[in-house]
């Protein structure tokens, strides 16, 4: 059956009128014929016919107004021809983003202070020194323009500094620069046709060159490797992949997670002076698609029971894949996860994903003699490297971190349990 | 030509009349936004003046543009998704009905701004001169156009270095709603093209062979070197302007006379008279046409628009910062 | 080292670029022959022949819709459009053609477009003759706008535009073109969207570009006789403008005078000054000053005319005032 819906005929039309019927129920129809007048708000227009068919019902009669999109007749469809299906609405709310991609953070607009029935005028810079110095402004007479108290109206007054986390008016905070300036220092490559083709890098590679640069030049990175032994993990591997369809990864980010119930400490972030303290672990996993490295993040993964763990991942990792991953699943991951496990490595140190104060690197599972006490044994180890942020973490805390995780690994039942 | 050929024709003719047709339906259901043109009609002149050309040459024309993308050899699945905004449309739904483009098919662009492309088209015409290169730029426009003040610049420079640009003016009789006698003071377009010392010529858009001839010889001597021409295409348009014209200044006989004319029975006529070719053949290729817009539909209705992220992708080369 | 004009440095670029790549095309009125009408493009017609630069008629719609053909088609051209003045003709060509037709068309293309414009005031030429557009350019996504103000500068500015693979609208003050300054006989392409402060101070920052820099630096001058250290920043680049470098030199100046030769409504100067107030709220002592061209159109008397464009005592003046004394 083919619906015949109010059609939009302009831009702006939301509701048609309905002039005039030019065919009834049971009259034979083509393509290209007039079905009917309609009255839009710019004009009076035709209604084609787009289906060869017969008039099967007429639901709305002359004279009637009614919404575009809104079914007012049935056709149904000479045989051969093909159905179509009622329109479907357009998919829901569009996102307007913010202004920019990089928008550079407003500087914090001071709410009024409490006023004593007049409102003293300072500059937003001799205000900021004012309150670094512990100086209340309230009663000194400003010497700018309308009595504006400005800085140099504060060097006269003798204030104690404040005990409080002061910066110094020397050291002037300018958000970070948000605009991606040549970040290569590097000379240019002057290369002829013959020797190479010159493609643009796809945006997505540069926006991660820009990202990987700043992260080079401004995080102090130092790195520890652990050695796990998973001998036992992988002897359940095949008993896990069955009943909980989880793959190495999945009990991985599972021991990270004990550990980090562990070792809150490791679960924070270092930001322009500020100590971001993660009400939850946001684990991002390093994800390789066609179009590169791609690091989606599962919000609030400890709260996870272990299938649901799973679950969560696989639906992650399958939309980062696809391209479908949105600014949201890639924000604020507080501890980063990225296996190269799956293609007989090593052993490997990563870049540090900041925020992320701990960026753990998992090798693969490799037999290896391990010395037990008095004897040798074969056993499987899995190097686990985790590349940090000084700023955020010391070593002494990240290797006893790296030690749960390893304990986690050596005892899968704990993995799976709820 | 060959019966394969003009049954190629027939099926290209076709093609793009029920794009356009399918197109009104997805407008009227909402799916296609703002402004649209539709070409019914006028297809003989665009696959007339498109039929010998090179896939090196280079096509450009005005926004009315579905029928240039698809008889370039546009794929009509990704013309349908740039409507609908989507983001495997072939300018991933940034342009919309006006602009598409494909730089794989050397179609340079449907603009919005009546004449503007045309010096674009001169430009294009002196790269071709300075590369040595034996390309022929194709411009399309329309009657209304031969009165903007920039298409008489980009005459003017075509002839006076003298450029590979066929300039192939529809004269659809009607700039929406002013009709050619109501807007120019000299109603040969032609006329007003010789001003500019290059060769004119007048073709019946409404029959392909004639337009084809025509452009066979106009190209020909653009690739020879012989400079600019202008070819006056005398068609029409059956609906309005736009999805919103109902184009109620056109008496309706005058309508009815024209489609009196429509390229595609001819066409099909004359294949018949010369080949005894049964009209079962014809409906095959309707039914080819229906089954490949059909796809095209389903095509756009399975995409979807970039997301906003990428708002700001394809502005700049990245070679320096943005600001 | 040696002395280099604003003109020769100009010269110069347009022929280093156009010895170095063959695609490089110069075109516009009496560029070839006349050598063009403020003689940047002196000896380039010798030297390169029609096939390089050549004469157009006065068509300056259908000229920078040539330069989109042209660029479209491969080559990089590089137009000279008479005065900036007459860049008004074309406007559509260049804001609804040449800055949008890569997004618009999905990025299938580049186009390695420059246009040269002279511009300013300050000669007696007249209202039509006279103006300061770059407002009107920097607005606009999808545009490059560069305005030099020095000869070293402009020489490796340009260069850069024409090896830029995206338009770039290239301002020079009329002004200008005899100006001389010492320069190095090497000069590599410099960086686009960056800027440069051309004089280090701690009490005030003042902002300018193209003809103004020169008043800015006189300003500058003045306030050093009467003890302010004044730091002066040359953005070179109007769009996009090198915000990092203006919001770190007013950060540690605390007030900032913007200077610029067009008139003050949604100029330049109310880009940056919304722009400082976005990134460094917190360090301003003042209100951020402006000193722009009058609001008027420009009149021919020479009082008149004197008295509608910013002059070194107006920015000291400004200075003061945002220093409160």
């Amino acid at each position: 059956m083919y619906e015949v819906t109010m059609p939009k005929l302009s831009d702006s039309m939301e509701i048609g009128k309905i002039i005039r019927w030019r065919v009834k129920t049971g009259d034979t129809v083509h393509e290209g014929d007039i079905l009917a007048e309609i009255e839009s708000d710019k004009a009076t227009m035709e209604l084609e016919c787009f289906r060869d068919g017969v008039v099967a019902e007429i639901l709305r009669g002359d004279g009637s107004e009614v919404n575009v999109g809104e079914v007012i007749a049935r056709i149904t469809p000479l045989a051969g021809a093909a159905p179509t299906a009622a329109p479907e609405a357009t998919s829901g709310v569009r996102e307007t983003s913010s202004a920019g991609p990089e928008r550079v953070p407003a500087a914090d607009a001071r709410s009024g202070e409490p006023d004593a029935g007049r409102r003293v005028r300072i500059s937003p810079y001799a205000r900021k020194l004012a309150e670094a110095k512990g100086i209340d402004y309230s009663t000194i007479r400003g010497s700018g323009p309308g009595g504006r108290i400005i800085a140099r109206d504060l060097e006269a007054v003798a204030g104690e500094k404040s005990a409080t986390r002061a910066e110094p008016a020397a050291t002037p905070s300018v958000p970070p620069a948000s605009v991606a300036f040549p970040t290569d220092d590097l000379p240019a490559l002057d290369v002829s046709a013959a020797e190479a083709e010159v493609a643009d890098a796809p945006f997505r590679l540069r926006t991660q060159a820009r990202r990987l640069i700043a992260t080079s030049r401004s995080v102090p990175q130092f790195s520890v490797t652990a050695v796990a032994d998973v001998t036992a993990l992988r002897a359940r591997k095949a008993e896990f992949k069955e009943k909980y369809g989880a793959t190495m990864t999945h009990l991985v980010m599972r021991a990270c997670l004990i550990a980090l119930a562990r070792h809150p400490a490791i679960n924070r972030s270092y930001d322009r002076g500020k100590l971001i303290l993660w009400k939850g672990v946001n684990l991002g996993l390093a994800v390789d698609t066609e179009e590169g490295l791609s690091v989606p993040v599962l919000r609030n993964a400890e709260a996870l029971s272990f299938p649901d763990l799973v679950a969560r991942t696989n639906e992650l990792v399958e939309r980062a894949r696809a391209g479908a991953l949105n600014a949201e699943d890639r924000k604020h991951a507080s501890f980063t996860i990225t296996n190269l496990g799956m293609f007989d490595v090593e052993h490997f140190v990563p870049i540090a994903n900041w925020p992320s104060a701990v960026t753990l690197a998992v090798a693969s599972a490799r037999p290896a003699l391990v010395v037990m006490g008095d004897a040798m044994r074969v056993s499987h180890v899995m190097r686990l490297t985790a590349t940090c942020d000084h700023r955020a973490v010391d070593g002494a805390t990240v290797s006893r971190f790296l030690a749960s995780v390893c304990e986690a690994l050596g005892n899968p039942d704990t993995l799976t349990a709820a | 030509m060959t019966k394969k050929e003009l049954m190629r024709a027939y099926y290209l003719l076709r093609l793009a009349r029920s794009f356009e047709t399918r197109v009104a339906e997805q407008y009227a259901k909402g799916r296609i936004g703002g402004f649209c043109h539709l070409y019914s009609g006028e297809e003989a002149v665009a696959l007339g003046a498109l039929w010998h050309l090179r896939e090196e040459d280079y096509v450009i024309g005005s926004y009315r543009d579905h029928a240039y993308y698809l008889l370039r050899g546009g794929d009509p699945g990704r013309a349908m998704a740039e409507l609908f905004g989507h983001s495997d449309g072939c300018c991933k739904g940034k342009g919309g009905s006006m602009h598409l483009f494909d730089r794989q098919i050397n179609f340079l662009g449907g603009y919005a701004i009546v004449a503007g492309m045309c010096p674009i088209a001169t430009g294009l015409g002196l790269a071709i001169k300075k590369k040595r290169e034996k390309r022929v730029v194709l411009c399309f426009f329309g009657d209304g156009a031969t009165n903007q003040g920039v298409y008489h610049e980009a005459l003017n420079m075509a002839s006076l270095y003298n450029v590979p640009v066929v300039w192939v003016c529809e004269n659809n009789q009607y700039a929406i709603g002013t009709s050619v006698s109501r807007s120019s003071a000299v109603t040969s377009l032609a006329k007003k093209a010789r001003a500019y010392g290059m060769p004119t010529y007048k073709a019946d858009g409404m029959d392909f062979f004639k337009m084809q001839s025509v452009a066979e010889r106009a190209i020909a001597d653009a690739r020879a070197g012989k400079g600019p021409s202008f070819i006056e295409a005398k068609c029409y348009r059956y609906r309005g302007h736009s999805m919103s014209d109902p184009a109620t200044y056109r008496p309706p006989e005058e309508v009815a006379l024209w489609k009196k004319r429509d390229p595609i029975p001819r066409l099909k006529a004359i294949i018949q008279r010369d080949f005894d070719v049964p009209d079962a053949e014809f409906e095959e290729i309707d039914s080819r046409v229906r089954k490949v817009l059909d796809e095209a539909v389903a095509f756009a209705e399975a995409g979807q628009e970039l997301p906003p992220e990428r708002l700001y992708e394809d502005l700049y080369v990245e070679s320096i910062p943005r600001g | 080292m040696a002395r280099l004009s604003y003109r020769d440095a100009l010269n110069q670029a347009l022929r280093e670029e156009m010895q170095r790549d063959e695609s490089v095309i110069v075109f516009g009125e009496d560029v070839a022959l006349y050598e063009g009408s403020f003689k940047v493009t002196r000896g380039l017609l010798k030297e390169f022949g029609e096939e390089r630069i050549f004469d157009t008629p006065i068509s300056e719609a259908g000229l920078v819709g040539a330069a989109i053909g042209l660029a479209l088609g491969g080559m990089r051209p590089v137009l000279e459009l008479m005065t900036v003045n007459f860049a008004l003709v074309a406007m559509d060509q260049i804001v609804n053609h040449l800055s949008l037709m890569r997004y618009m068309f999905g990025g299938q293309f580049t186009l390695p477009v420059t246009i040269r414009m002279p511009g300013g005031g300050g000669h007696q030429l007249g209202a039509q003759h006279s103006h300061s557009l770059e407002a009107f350019f920097a607005r606009v996504p999808g545009l490059i706008v560069v305005y030099p103000g020095w000869p070293a500068d402009a020489k490796a500015l340009l260069k850069a535009a024409i090896r830029e693979d995206n338009p770039v609208i290239f301002l020079e003050h009329e002004g200008l073109y005899n100006y001389e300054e010492d320069a190095p006989d090497e000069i590599e392409p410099g960086h686009l969207g960056e800027a440069r402060v051309i004089r280090k101070g701690t009490d005030v920052t003042i902002v300018s570009y193209g003809g103004m820099i020169h008043v800015a630096s006189q300003a500058a001058e003045m306030l050093a006789a009467d003890g302010v250290s004044a730091e002066v920043v040359d953005l070179r680049t109007l769009r996009p403008w090198d915000k990092q470098c203006v919001a770190s030199s007013v950060a540690k100046t605390h007030r900032a005078v913007v200077v610029e030769e067009g008139p003050p409504v949604c100029g330049i100067a109310a880009e940056v000054a919304a722009s400082l107030c976005e990134l460094v709220f917190d360090e301003l002592d003042a209100p951020i000053e402006r000193v722009t061209g009058a609001d008027v159109p420009m009149p021919y008397a020479k009082n008149l005319e004197q008295a509608c464009i910013p002059h070194a005592p107006d920015v000291v003046r400004a200075a003061r005032k945002a220093l409160a004394r």
